[in-house]
């Protein structure tokens, strides 16, 4: 079994990898084998940072050949090196697999001695885990750019997902920060992996080819590009390269030495609002130009959602009863799950505000955006309306008034006077 | 105020509504009649379960909804919460009122109630499709013991069988003293109030250490967000998760 010390850093190289995702597969075990894969995917455990753990995430090795500078492994770094067998992994994977702590693997690693001899690695250990021990259970291989073509698509008829990181949302900046990755050779796998002959119908892949398709991965905050840039990037690869995500990543510092990049950590909430954005690109119909406006940059006092309504009040109220279900998406406070939900309890009855409480509609967001049976309840006026959407977040600022202040506003609260 | 008591199964909830319909009684609460406490404002009507009667209803209700329809209510018997059964009791007797599919027409509360009393239900045992932790015994059975809110024992146990193949493996809901037992071909769910008695693998430590090393290398100490963590995942989920442990 692997050692505890291997463990720790092959691991904690490996946690800047965002996508821990087990779903969108539906590989079913086989006689003597062990797992399966479930297609909304199970999360197994949190970390104190909030994510889940899904997946085993763990390098092949962090030993690098390459310089990139936002990267923990790069090999100017002082930090401790390792790297595992086949056996190893493969061991340690079933251990926990059987034990229910994991899903699956997502394996990834380090250039470790050239793109080639790393992604031969990685293949012998999928390869080993899929036949040797029976593992029937989700992989997620992370791909080497600049490795061999042929290599590339013998993994990918051996695991369920995989993925090459575009890492940067530029080329400038590739050069800059990543030297030695070319634009080519992360493009041109991820190309190959989008042909048709991979897929059965335009969206949806072969069973027996990386069933839960491809993903990509940015950082953001290391590189001066705007979340207009960022979305649009990731829009063009949702279309061209049939992504099924592209993840984002929040520049965590880990090199002191440079000044290409910024020494403190970039705000979380960017990240979470390009992911809100995100799902608006995928899920509810939004382009790109639309969410992020003139501005290039989201907005962080509203999501996406609400600051694109707020921007657009012409559009809005929207009759609940009557509009269609693209419209319906469109409105804050209203999930697709929501939007269908609605769609189909209408055909019964006329829907009032109620009704949308019970099919559990976000009413403080929605009210100001809707009318049920030509009823508005919202507010009328774009600044209040901008105020109560921004309430929640501003809770911090209130306090508790206390009966011992004895300016005015407190004793009118005492007296009841006004 | 009409009180059904009836068994809390599937049959004495149809049973219910054979009597409902032929004594065009519609009761105010459905409960169960092992944990029901008598009240002072209530005539309450105890339904003795007839499998007869459960079965001609039963037919009724997968001619006007489809077989899923049963399965439903199964699951919505499942829910801790004291109103299940009346949610499944208006859900059924709306089906065979209106002689039809009633579920899509969420703007009835007795729909939207139902529905969502089933997701709760089925919520919960997603989570624990992660959550639930084998040790495995010196004798290869893998091992686990939970407590569910809802009695999900009988929802969880096809995903592992499918999982786990050939492996011998016992889930072990122990707030209801309930088990899941597979020898690798078939599996029986079993009730005992009998300890089970462990005893470790030997590398069953080892594997354990492991894991809470895992657990804590992979966290990002600069993006620590304790708040989302215990969102995701609460408290009293945690008693059987070792990586937690101190």
């Amino acid at each position: 079994m692997i050692e505890q010390a291997k463990l720790s850093i092959l691991v904690e190289s490996a946690k800047y990898d965002v996508s821990c995702s087990s779903s969108g597969s539906r590989r079913k075990n086989t006689k003597n084998g062990l797992g399966n894969a479930d297609f909304g995917g199970i999360c197994h455990s949190y970390t104190p940072d909030g994510r889940c753990v899904s997946l085993l995430k763990i390098l092949m090795s962090n030993d690098c050949i390459y310089d990139c500078k936002y990267c923990t492994s790069r090999c100017t770094n002082s930090v401790r090196r390792a790297t595992a067998t086949p056996e190893e992994i493969c061991e340690l994977t079933v251990e926990f697999y059987k034990r229910n702590y994991i899903e699956g693997l997502f394996l990834s690693s380090a250039v470790h001695k050239s793109p080639n001899y790393t992604m031969e690695l990685l293949y012998q250990t999928v390869k080993k885990l899929r036949f040797e021990y029976n593992f029937n259970g989700y992989i997620h291989l992370k791909g080497i750019p600049g490795a061999d073509k042929l290599l590339i698509e013998r993994a990918g008829f051996l695991v369920d997902r995989m993925s090459f990181n575009i890492e940067l949302p530029s080329v400038h900046s590739l050069k800059l920060l990543a030297p030695q990755k070319k634009k080519e050779n992360i493009i041109t796998p991820m190309k190959m992996l989008a042909e048709d002959k991979y897929f059965i119908t335009p969206t949806k892949r072969r069973k027996d080819f990386m069933p839960a398709g491809q993903t990509s991965q940015m950082i953001v905050g290391a590189s001066p590009e705007s979340d207009a840039h960022i979305l649009k990037l990731s829009e063009f690869m949702y279309k061209t390269y049939k992504m099924k995500r592209v993840y984002y990543s929040t520049y965590t510092p880990t090199n002191f030495d440079t000044s290409l990049l910024p020494q403190e950590q970039s705000s979380l909430l960017r990240e979470h609002r390009l992911y809100q954005a995100d799902w608006l690109l995928r899920f509810y119909g939004f382009t790109s130009d639309e969410i992020t406006g003139e501005k290039g940059f989201l907005d962080e006092e509203y999501d996406p959602k609400c600051a694109w309504a707020l921007n657009n009040p012409h559009l809005f109220p929207v009759e609940i009863n009557l509009a269609p279900l693209e419209t319906i998406l469109r409105v804050p406070g209203i999930g697709v799950k929501c939007a269908y939900r609605i769609i189909q309890a209408r055909k019964y009855t006329k829907l009032d505000f109620n009704d949308l409480i019970r099919l559990r509609v976000v009413m403080k967001r929605a009210i100001h955006f809707i009318t049920c049976k030509g009823k508005y309840l919202g507010e009328k006026n774009l600044t209040l309306i901008k105020r109560r959407l921004i309430g929640g977040d501003n809770l911090e600022n209130c306090k508790q008034l206390s009966i011992f202040e004895l300016n005015q506003t407190a004793l009118s609260a005492l007296t009841g006077e006004l | 105020m009409k009180i059904f008591t009836i068994e809390k199964n599937v049959d004495g909830l149809l049973t219910a509504l054979y009597y409902s319909f032929t004594e065009k009684i519609v009761p105010d609460a459905v409960e169960d009649v092992k944990t029901f406490q008598p009240r002072f404002d209530g005539v309450v009507i105890n339904v003795q379960t007839n499998l007869s009667f459960s079965e001609r209803v039963k037919s009724a209700l997968c001619k006007y909804a489809g077989e899923d329809v049963i399965y439903q209510l199964k699951i919505c018997l499942m829910c801790k919460d004291y109103h299940s059964l009346l949610h499944a009791f208006n859900y059924a007797y709306l089906i065979l009122k209106y002689r039809k599919d009633v579920s899509n027409m969420m703007g009835e509360k007795f729909v939207s109630n139902f529905s969502f009393t089933v997701q709760k239900v089925l919520h919960e045992r997603h989570v624990f499709t992660g959550l639930i932790r084998f040790r495995e015994s010196l004798n290869g059975v893998l091992y686990a013991r939970f407590s569910p809110d809802n009695d999900v024992v009988e929802l969880l146990f096809p995903h592992f069988f499918r999982r786990l193949g050939n492996s011998p493996f016992i889930i072990h809901d122990v707030s209801r003293n309930k088990l899941a037992i597979s020898n690798g071909n078939k599996v029986t769910i079993v009730h005992t109030e009998i300890p089970a008695n462990f005893t470790p693998a030997q590398s069953e430590n080892a594997v354990n250490q492991l894991w809470k090393k895992y657990f804590n290398s992979v966290n990002i100490k600069e993006r620590t967000n304790i708040r989302r963590q215990e969102n995701f995942f609460p408290r009293r989920y945690k008693k059987y998760c070792y990586e937690t442990w101190e």
